[in-house]
């Protein structure tokens, strides 16, 4: 536990001086409006009567973002090595796969709505496709340029192509593929915004639009605080699993 | 135990001619060590043999078949990148076992995963560590363990020793020859190198290639029993005139290729 606290004592310094920041902006000099910026005692004292809506919110966001996000890196990842390692696939839709990934995703709400027949549905659609075309194109980037001297050793060793790909090709390329991967967890955390933002009936964004159409500040705030804490928790989680999977390399 | 002919071999790199006409016949059990300058086309030669580059069937026959893909029966000690960095380099070598004997348990590759570690000079330690966490010199080792267990019949070595210290090299010259030595049918063996006393020392048949475009411009066959050993070969007459031939033949080429080299410039 010491340790632990010694670790992490420069980040857990910073995040006392954000809030005594606050405190001091707030309550002891006054200086925000304490409508739009509540005191954070306030906000606390909130938690109690909003804290199940909260959990609700959040299930139902994890829901949402578990779903489209795992599809994503399902799909994204398995196209991905296929285009990547088909020279003559890779030649001729690599412009169709740039092309498509720079449409906005979020331009393509009004459709997402009309073609699915549920919002639940369209949602997931969404955050799929904004996070499938990042890991995409970073898993055929990160395939193409593997080091042909891995791929010539796995050659020499006759490996069938199902050991190939699992010992040889994915672990090879899986330093980029996950950085796509990451690029697309963020990106997915914003899409499930926009989603929310549009036709859902609880999550958490969700509650930070009902409640700042209220104009209750407060508990705008509070849900800030709910969503950041959830964020920062997913990405911990992510780092811990990226650095499992990467501990080869010199960086870790 | 492979038998590997070359007649007349040219090779290109796209439009870079590389091999010009390279003849050599390795007889099975052989020990061929290569020798020549920097360029001249010696990885080329092994990746042709290994069936890593494409190779003309008419010119180029192991074991009396054309070269068509690289295979289990070939194995090929990388110079660098030898073990795939991801896995245990304990791994690296149960891999290649559970490619080229499928049948076998895991406790018997295990075992005979640590026999060769244990023949090469590896501690039981190691098995777990990755390949980034041991020295160039284990790694190196860990590749050389990894070809023997194969088992193969063709042994294709890329200046494996290269960059490991005069102890060390030693050692693992001596281990290699051993361990080539003591097999009833012996393994026909590639051996590239930049050292001639390392061509000297290991060698039943010394080929040396010119500048590239390249041919073989010079052969030496040891006998049986006539080959120099470590400790008495610096003052074997015989021994030091063909290491005096050796680097004269190797000098010519590149004071022919400087010179060449000039007059182009000119
Ligand atoms: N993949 C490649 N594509 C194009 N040219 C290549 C390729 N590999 C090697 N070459 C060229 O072929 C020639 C011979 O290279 P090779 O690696 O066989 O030489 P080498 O005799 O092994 O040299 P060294 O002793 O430095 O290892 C060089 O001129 C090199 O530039
Ligand atoms: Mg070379």
């Amino acid at each position: 536990m010491k340790n632990l606290c010694k670790k992490y004592l420069g980040i857990i310094s910073i995040g006392l001086g954000l809030v005594i920041f606050y405190v001091l902006l707030t309550d002891v000099f006054n200086v925000l409006s304490d409508f739009l910026f509540p005191s954070l005692g306030q906000v606390i004292s909130l938690i109690p009567d909003y804290i199940g809506q909260l959990l609700e919110g959040l299930v139902s966001s994890l829901g949402l973002l578990v779903t489209s996000y795992v599809l994503a890196v399902l799909c994204g990842v398995s196209l991905g090595t296929l285009v990547g390692l088909k020279a003559g696939l890779r030649k001729n839709l690599n412009p169709y796969i740039t092309a498509f990934s720079a449409i906005p995703v979020p331009l393509l709400t009004p459709y997402a709505i009309n073609i699915f027949p549920t919002f639940r549905l369209a949602s997931i659609f969404l955050i799929w496709l904004g996070a499938f075309w990042v890991i995409l194109g970073t898993t055929v980037g990160a395939v193409q340029s593997i080091d042909k001297r891995y791929l010539e050793n796995a050659a020499t060793l006759e490996l069938p192509p199902v050991t190939r790909l699992f010992r040889v090709i994915l672990p090879a390329a899986s330093p980029t593929i996950l950085v796509g991967c990451s690029v697309a967890l963020n990106l997915s955390f914003m899409m499930l915004a926009v989603a929310e933002m549009f036709g859902a009936s609880s999550g958490m964004a969700f509650f930070i639009q009902y409640y700042s159409d209220f104009a209750r500040f407060d508990l705008v705030m509070l849900g800030f605080l709910f969503v950041a804490a959830v964020l920062v928790t997913i990405m911990c989680l992510f780092d811990l699993l990226k650095a499992r999977i990467l501990h080869w390399t010199l960086n870790n | 135990m492979l038998e590997v002919k070359a007649e007349h071999l040219s090779f290109a790199y796209e439009k870079e001619l590389v091999l010009g006409d390279v003849s050599l016949h390795a007889k099975p059990g052989d020990f061929i060590c290569l020798l020549g300058q920097s360029g001249c086309g010696k990885s080329t030669l092994l990746r042709l043999i290994a069936g890593l580059e494409k190779s003309d069937p008419n010119q180029l026959q192991v074991g009396g078949k054309p070269v068509e893909k690289p295979s289990l029966d070939r194995a090929m000690v990388f110079q660098d990148y030898g073990l795939f960095p991801w896995m245990s380099a304990g791994a690296n070598i149960d891999l290649a076992l559970k490619q080229k004997f499928p049948d076998w348990s895991k406790e018997k590759r295990k075992e005979t995963t640590l026999l060769w570690m244990n023949n090469l000079g590896l501690e039981e330690s190691l098995y777990d560590k990755l390949p980034l966490d041991l020295s160039g010199g284990q790694r190196q080792r860990f590749a050389t363990a990894r070809a023997f267990a194969l088992d193969a019949p063709l042994m294709l070595m890329d200046e494996p020793f290269g960059a490991l210290d005069a102890v060390t090299k030693a050692l693992l010259q001596d281990t290699v020859l051993q361990l080539w030595d003591k097999e009833e049918q012996r393994k026909t063996v590639f051996f590239v190198t930049h050292s001639v006393d390392e061509a000297l020392l290991l060698a039943t048949d010394i080929v040396v290639l010119g500048q590239s475009p390249s041919r073989v411009i010079y052969t030496h066959h040891f006998e049986e029993g006539h080959r120099p050993q470590r400790d008495t070969m610096f003052s074997d007459p015989e021994v030091m005139e063909l290491r005096n031939t050796l680097f004269r033949i190797i000098d010519q080429e590149i004071q022919s290729k400087a010179k060449a080299a000039r007059e182009a410039g000119v």
